[in-house]
């Protein structure tokens, strides 16, 4: 694929007239789309924000979405909501950096029976009074469909109005591009200091890669929410790795490095006192695994531990779509697919997980994603999603929490199964149930992965990778980064060509320790989620290492040997 | 520069290679035949003259896409105002329309608008230039095309750094050959239809026990690549629709599904489609579970469309493929192609005219800038006859650049699936598969699920439904183990979920014609979960 190159961009208001009157306007936003990038240049003085002009006024991203608002409804909307933004993301990579710059909008309305979703890029008021009028004609064609099919009332919300803005301490905008590039090539190479050693005798080297991402974004809807954020996420990725660069061949090792997580914050995440001494241990443990003999794997069963990398991998494809309520109660049987916890009104309160197994929304200032309000403008909440194995919760939305809630018998109300706050949005996208940020709680006791490989006996030890499942979420494939042989508690050997393939239904359940704290990995995953049409949200899932039972070994993809 | 290349000449041709050629000949006599090749004329040869009040879309116009005025419009106007040597201007826009209900509940419908301009600067260094864009205001595209244009490129090293004047001078020949992709029912349809046809599917609903939901999905796209002199423009458009149903007891114990597709909105009927899917799901009312193994496989059409479309990337030159001998390392070298490797009751092939599919007749998407694609018979008689390049690849080589298969058909056969049933001692008949994957590239091996249950067959009968599996077999080995074709017809994928990685594996997927197929020998290597 050619990748894009740069395009720089400037963002103007376009000039209106009477319904903007009393609001200062310069020129018409700019098209604003994926992939529009500023290259920086890899040195100056200059902080990064001065590259790609001012940030756009909040509040005349308020009065454009109050202007959307008020044409749906003046155009026969019965009830509107609008998510717009506009967003600036900055990636860093050694001595590169880009900058992003995206806007986009998603209106949702409600006529007579039907709901339509309109999209777009274009934040102007033209655009926006159009669409929201293109969005009520397309609901009122489809009114043919509702038949005697009444539109299931949304939950009751709090009307909200205020602004927020997500803990930062330094902002990354503000920052110099010497001052980026000089962390990343900091953490590149490294033939100075500690890990010198390393590099002379083990071909180990680390690499950073940082994504910060500013958005100003606003909420309205015509019940008279109107909010507005100020949120800023950081991707941190560092990877200690090991190729032969000399030669230029070799196998590729890496393991990520469990201290550079994905969270909330700005520039201050990168100088963490003990990056770089947890960087260094884990470089070593890289070398050490990649002193091991190789072998190639057996078909067969075996008992597996999971590091936490691989966990929240697991985690975040097969438990979090299954806790989807419109999943579970069967609305996206013919496009995303079912649910291994349906129907809802049985599974809640039902043990279907290892009791050991507790997941919970993170509602910490600092976790990914971190906002006051959600993007259906419901305050963001913390409820747990499974307590002991026990499913408390499902991930409902304003349209999904009523038909949970409405069949239940009195004495039923036990605070489970009314969750609202978690909906979440990409800039431009359908919302959907998925929560930013979700952890599952590890072991109170000390527990590490060294410990958790003795506990297991004679298994296997899986590090880093992917999961993939069906759509139905039964099954899941695991891809592990590194596999590894455990004999009597003790890594023996590497092994390679195999991947797990497991029943969720009874795989999960088989879970029979987990790690402590020091086990913890937080991964940040994009899952295409379901909407009409097709969304993709961006979560972070934090899990500690975990010990399962009884997992298919089967071949992956031949490798060359 | 002098370069050791193959020359690699297709079907009745010798295989050729030249030790010593320049590049630049290569090309030379590469372009030469590609211009003579088999292209009929088409009548998009002339450029109008650029009118920016053409390139703001008319808004009472029923039609969502770009018309070709419009597009030829706004790539004179990009052309015009971009600064430096370029090998042309490509717009693709795309329109999807979606609604899906579940009975009893509410429609939900949502639109997608996706309007891009692209033109490579530098295509030896493979530095693309392009912004995405849905609006069309002349100053705002002015002002952005022009800091596009005048942005500095990344920096590159190496052979692929320097930019090759021939390969930047590339032609495109004037003329692509008709097809027929466009029908303005569909486009109609995307206004006006989505609410009757949301009926349609859940109205056979109504008095049954039966869950449903049913989805609606329409496409519009148009693509025009204008040449930098405005000689050649490569241009067209199509619609798509597809009308899928699944059916679903309300504990998940059985479930049955039943799409249709077909670029003519017309042709689809959506209340056949629900009563196919509440029939589907009746054949599965309480299944039990099969014994994994080896069976007489009776895969319906949709399930035999899913391998073929799984198989695609085999196809290509570039790719670990069970096409490639073990002595084939590089492009260019000696392959299968010329041996039979699949029962000769199979052929496959891809033709843009196919009427009952058909597909651009140029490389559309996934960075493709209007080269020609041609018709192609991968497979005749069970023989390898060709391989799939792209551009830069068939530039390289001397090979003329042909799209993977993902538009293909299979031929078919006289019997019908009542037959192949009555045919069967002891079988598994699938509905459509889940999930399927290449898992080793050499052999073709694939895994996967069977999806929405399976029928268990005896002694020529249906004798019981039973639960689904997980497979674990080549397809590239099935089809050396047919038994019987059945009539193709056109499949439905369902509204698939977009692949991150591959545009052209965006919904609507290419139309893939596949007949219902049974084999022996097919591996149910496991038991699954999933109803």
């Amino acid at each position: 694929m050619h990748p894009l190159s740069n395009v720089s961009r400037r963002r103007f208001l376009q000039q209106s007239s009477v319904a903007m009157a009393g609001v200062a306007l310069g020129p018409s936003l700019d098209i604003s789309r994926e992939n529009t990038t500023v290259r920086l240049p890899t040195r100056s003085t200059r902080a990064v924000g001065t590259f790609i002009g001012p940030v756009c006024d909040p509040e005349t991203l308020r009065t454009l979405a109050t202007t959307a608002i008020e044409a749906a409804v003046h155009a026969g909307a019965e009830w509107a909501d609008l998510r717009l933004g506009d967003q600036r993301t900055l990636a860093t990579l050694g001595s590169q950096a880009d900058v992003t710059l995206r806007c986009g909008y998603s209106l949702r309305v409600r006529v007579q029976g039907a709901e339509t979703i309109v999209t777009g890029a274009d934040l102007t008021q033209n655009t926006l009074v159009a669409a929201a009028r293109s969005a009520v004609a397309t609901a009122n064609a489809l009114r043919s469909a509702t038949g005697d099919n009444a539109m299931r009332p949304l939950a009751p919300v709090p009307v909200v109005r205020g602004e927020w803005h997500a803990p930062m301490v330094i902002d990354p905008f503000a920052v110099s591009i010497n001052e980026h590039v000089a962390v990343g090539e900091s953490d590149d190479g490294q033939y100075d200091g500690p890990l010198s050693r390393i590099a002379r005798t083990g071909w180990g080297r680390l690499r950073s890669s940082w994504r910060w991402e500013r958005e100003t974004r606003v909420f309205a809807s015509s019940e008279g929410s109107l909010v507005t954020q100020h949120l800023c996420s950081v991707d941190a990725q560092m990877l200690a790795y090991s190729w032969d660069w000399r030669a230029q061949r070799g196998e590729w090792f890496e393991l990520a490095v469990p201290s550079v997580v994905a969270c909330s914050g700005g520039f201050e995440v990168v100088v963490h006192p003990d990056r770089y001494a947890r960087a260094v241990t884990r470089l070593e443990e890289l070398l050490r695994y990649k002193a091991l003999p190789r072998t190639r794997f057996e078909i067969g069963r075996q008992n597996v531990v999971l590091d936490g990398g691989l966990h929240a991998q697991l985690i975040g494809e097969v438990a979090l779509p299954a806790l989807s309520l419109n999943r579970a109660l069967g609305n996206e049987i013919d496009i995303a697919g079912t649910s291994i916890l349906a129907p809802p009104e049985t599974m809640l309160g039902q043990r279907f997980f290892s009791p050991i197994l507790t997941l919970a929304i993170d509602h910490s200032p600092s976790r990914f994603g971190a906002a006051a309000w959600d993007d259906e403008g419901v305050a963001t909440t913390a409820e747990p999603l499974i307590a002991n194995g026990v499913v408390t919760n499902y991930l409902s939305s304003r349209a999904t929490l009523p038909a949970l809630t409405a069949g239940r018998a009195s004495g039923q109300e036990s605070g489970a199964g009314r969750m609202l706050g978690i909906v979440s949005a990409e800039l431009g996208a359908t919302p959907v149930e998925m929560p930013r940020a979700v952890t599952m709680t590890s072991a109170s006791t000390p527990c590490s992965l060294s410990q958790l490989a003795a506990t297991l006996g004679t298994g296997l030890l899986a590090c880093g990778g992917v999961v993939g499942t069906d759509p139905n979420g039964y099954g899941a494939y695991l891809y592990p980064e590194m596999l590894f042989e455990v004999r009597h508690g003790t890594l023996t050997r590497r092994v390679f060509g195999a991947r797990f393939m497991v029943s969720a239904k009874r795989f999960l359940p088989t879970l029979s320790a987990i790690g402590d704290a020091t086990t913890q990995q937080t991964v940040l995953r994009t899952i295409i989620a379901s909407g009409v049409p097709w969304t993709a949200t961006e979560h972070a899932v934090t899990a500690p290492a975990g010990l399962y039972h009884d997992v298919d070994i089967v071949p992956r993809f031949m490798e060359q040997a | 520069m002098t370069l050791n290349v193959h020359i690699d000449r297709h079907v009745g041709d010798a295989i050729a290679s030249s030790p010593t050629i320049s590049r630049r000949q290569l090309l030379r006599e590469f372009l030469a035949r590609r211009a003579s090749g088999d292209y009929p004329l088409s009548d998009h040869t002339t450029a109008p003259a650029s009118d920016e009040s053409r390139i703001v879309p008319d808004p009472s116009a029923p039609r969502r896409v770009i018309t070709h005025d419009e597009a030829m419009a706004l790539a004179e106007f990009v052309r015009e105002v971009t600064e430096g040597k370029f090998t042309g201007v490509a717009i693709a826009h795309a329109v999807t329309a979606v609604a899906t209900q579940r009975v009893g509940n509410a429609p939900r419908s949502g639109d997608a608008d996706e309007l891009e301009l692209r033109w490579p600067t530098r295509l030896g260094n493979m530095v693309n230039v392009g912004i995405s864009t849905n609006v069309r205001d002349p100053d705002t595209l002015r002002r952005v095309i022009h800091r596009a244009a005048a942005t500095k490129a990344p920096p590159m090293t190496g052979p692929l750094a320097e930019e090759d004047p021939d390969l930047a001078d590339a032609p495109r020949p004037a003329t692509y050959m008709p097809v027929s992709l466009w029908y303005p029912s569909t486009s109609t349809a995307m206004t006006t239809e989505r609410g009757t046809a949301l009926a349609q599917l859940t109205a056979p609903f109504h008095g049954t026990a039966w869950h449903g939901v049913g989805t609606v999905a329409m496409s519009a796209k148009a693509f025009l690549y204008l040449s930098p002199d405005g000689s050649t423009t490569a241009w067209g458009d199509a619609t798509d629709a597809e009308v899928s149903m699944t059916a679903r007891a309300a504990d998940g114990s059985a479930a049955g599904w039943s799409g249709r597709a077909h670029r003519d909105w017309r042709q689809l009927h959506p209340a056949d489609v629900a009563q196919a899917a509440i029939a589907a799901a009746e054949q599965q009312r309480n299944p039990s579970r099969a014994e994994p193994g080896r069976y007489t496989a009776i895969l319906s059409a949709t399930a035999v469309g899913q391998l073929l479309h799984a198989m695609a990337g085999s196809f290509n030159v570039a790719r670990q493929s069970p096409f490639n001998l073990p002595t084939t390392k590089e492009v260019g070298q000696k392959d299968r192609r010329g041996e039979r490797l699949f029962d000769p009751r199979v052929t496959l092939s891809s033709d843009p005219t196919d009427p009952d599919g058909g597909d651009w007749p140029f490389f559309y998407g996934d960075g493709g800038m209007g080269e020609p694609n041609p018709k192609s018979i991968w497979v005749e008689h069970g023989v390898l006859k060709l391989r799939s390049v792209d551009v830069g690849t068939g530039l390289q080589y001397g090979m003329i650049p042909r799209k993977d298969p993902l538009a293909m058909r299979m031929n078919g056969g006289p019997t019908s699936v009542a037959e192949m049933i009555a045919n069967c001692e002891r079988g598994i008949y699938v509905h459509r598969f889940a999930n399927l994957e290449v898992i080793d590239g050499l052999s073709g091996a694939m895994s996967g699920y069977t999806r929405d249950g399976c029928l268990f067959i005896q002694n020529g009968k249906i004798v019981r439904p039973v639960k689904d599996f997980r497979i674990f077999e080549s397809p590239f080995l099935s089809l050396n183990r047919v038994l019987a074709l059945g009539t193709p017809e056109r499949i439905a994928f369902g509204f698939t979920p977009p692949n991150p990685y591959r545009r052209e594996q965006h919904w609507p997927l290419p139309p893939v014609i596949a007949p219902p197929l049974m084999v022996s020998d097919f591996n149910f290597a496991a038991l699954a979960d999933n109803v």
